[in-house]
């Protein structure tokens, strides 16, 4: 087990707000540290882009459930009840709810929903993880904090329900959730199980081809979901979630069977949460390296190598940026890493 | 502040606001799911249902289904196919359970409901005999609600004696947002 304090990562990660950062905080509602950085990463005009796109609302997807029904069947069914559907061009069964008639339930309250024909999700880019990390694969899954199951289910779908899919949460209120989604869903693959992801490696003695790592975050990318996350992170509660990062991606990867891929993500823009993250772990250990996605579904952006003094492993840049002003979705961090032999 | 506690029959974990308990399912229910299967819906269980079965409950919500026990040293809380939620003293098919007899040997002990009765259903109302549009006999225990639209099967009624003609909601698939989610 890796051994880190908050402490020497709070150390590390501080940085001094600007005048500008100052002002636009105060402008945009956000605490000065969280604009400094995006000052850093993006320079002025993009960081006011990105501030307005916080500002703006995103409209939720629907996956279809293709274990249950088609996508175009499920669209006319939506499309019945009053709900405007776009397409998302990279993945054919999911839609982004545009509009609703007057008088249509809300989405995740239709009789199709609880019938289990589609999943709700926030916003399209939850969608990408998934897709890419068991692209062209077939085997057993690890979801080490898979609660309340978005991507579990799609992992599932994508395996055509045949696969084992091991599925961790530490959360109970959360997994009760997520088992409702299996049962939903009509998902016969899942194992649903119950710990802390950093005690996996102690307690269970199989290993994965492929892990997800869908590490609790400060949500950093989701602000126009929840403007509250503007001031609800201070620094040293970041640092705080970064060491749980950092513990919870180390015993993730002890999951990993020999040439298996993981692909730790999360729902946020921060560099500490992310290339930082990874750069901690690349630091100690010899037996991983970072790769490629398997495939580009659409044109997102590279991992950031260096950051507020720090550089970062070059093959960081290897990572998925998605950003709210650039894509037009939530924020989101995405990572694959191979293990290789000693 | 968690709590946990071993129980005979199962394991019983508890947070200050859900209590789970999950275990190997009782000899009696096993018995209630096998006779129904053959008896009501006229097929052998063994080809349905692997034993034992297991169930998890979420504080009054009881799922029946595969596995329970321990992944490895890992509590594992639900595994394999859905077979059924428990409901007071009684035990009840799941609708993947009637789909999957229904695919191989056709419909029984099932009524196929109109749209409006469905809507209510789904908000876990009773099944009036107005929005019956089929029947599927034998009707006089606990029958298989399928939608009229798509005949998925959407939860499990029992008919009652004392409100006439009225099928009695047991479950429906909207437990999974009033008492799952």
């Amino acid at each position: 087990m890796i051994s880190v304090s908050a402490e020497a990562i709070y150390r590390d990660i501080r940085v001094e707000p600007s005048e500008l950062a100052e002002k636009l905080a105060e402008k945009y509602g956000y605490l000065p540290y969280m604009v400094q950085r995006y000052i850093l990463m993006l320079g002025i005009a993009e960081t006011h882009k990105l501030l307005e796109a916080f500002e703006k609302p995103v409209k939720p997807v629907v996956r279809a459930n293709t274990l249950l029904l088609e996508p175009d069947r499920l669209a006319s069914r939506l499309d019945q009840l009053g709900f405007i559907l776009e397409p998302i061009p990279w993945d054919t069964t999911s839609y982004r709810v545009v509009g609703m008639g007057e008088g249509s339930p809300s989405i995740g309250a239709t009789h199709e929903y609880r019938k289990g024909y589609y999943y709700v999700h926030r916003d399209s880019a939850p969608l990408v993880p998934s897709t890419l990390l068991v692209y062209e694969y077939r085997g057993s899954v690890l979801d080490t904090c898979a609660a309340p199951g978005g991507k579990t289910t799609h992992i599932a779908q994508l395996l055509g329900d045949k696969y084992a899919i091991v599925a961790n949460d530490l959360v109970l209120y959360r997994i009760r959730a997520l088992i409702g989604h299996i049962l939903r869903m009509r998902i016969a693959s899942v194992r649903t199980i119950w710990s802390d992801a950093r005690k996996l490696p102690r307690l269970v003695k199989k290993r994965f081809g492929r892990v997800l790592v869908d590490a609790p975050c400060s949500g950093e990318g989701t602000i126009m979901i929840d403007p509250g996350r503007k001031t609800r992170t201070r620094l040293l509660d970041l640092a705080r979630i970064v060491k749980r990062e950092i513990e919870i991606l180390w015993s993730s990867i002890e999951m990993l069977s020999e040439e298996g891929v993981l692909a730790y993500v999360t729902c946020s823009i921060a560099p500490e949460e992310n290339e930082y993250v990874i750069a901690k772990i690349l630091e100690q250990r010899n037996d991983i390296e970072l790769v490629d996605p398997p495939i580009k579904l659409f044109n997102w952006s590279s991992g950031i190598s260096s950051f507020a003094g720090h550089r970062f492993p070059r093959e960081v840049e290897k990572c998925i940026r998605i950003w709210p002003h650039r894509h037009g979705m939530i924020g989101m961090t995405i990572c694959f890493i191979a293990k290789t032999r000693r | 502040m968690l709590h946990r506690e071993d129980e005979e029959v199962g394991v019983v974990h508890q947070t200050r606001k859900i209590r789970v308990r999950a275990g190997v399912l009782a000899k009696n229910y096993i018995a209630l799911i096998s006779s129904y299967l053959r008896e009501k819906l006229c097929v052998n269980p063994s080809r349905y249902i692997k034993y034992p079965l297991h169930y998890t409950c979420f504080n009054d919500i009881c799922i029946v289904h595969e596995e329970t026990g321990k992944y490895y040293s890992v509590t594992l809380l639900y595994s394999g196919q859905w077979i059924g939620v428990m409901r007071g003293s009684g035990v009840y098919l799941s609708p993947l359970l009637y789909e999957r007899v229904y695919s191989d040997n056709g419909y029984r002990a099932a009524i196929v409901v109109a749209e409006r009765g469905v809507k209510n259903f789904l908000y876990g109302k009773d099944i009036l005999a107005e929005s019956i549009v089929e029947k599927y006999p034998p009707l006089d225990n606990p029958v298989a609600v399928l939608d009229e639209y798509d005949y998925r099967v959407i939860g499990v009624a029992e008919p009652s004696r004392r409100m006439g003609n009225v099928f009695k909601n047991v479950y429906d698939l909207g437990i999974f947002l009033r008492e799952l989610s």
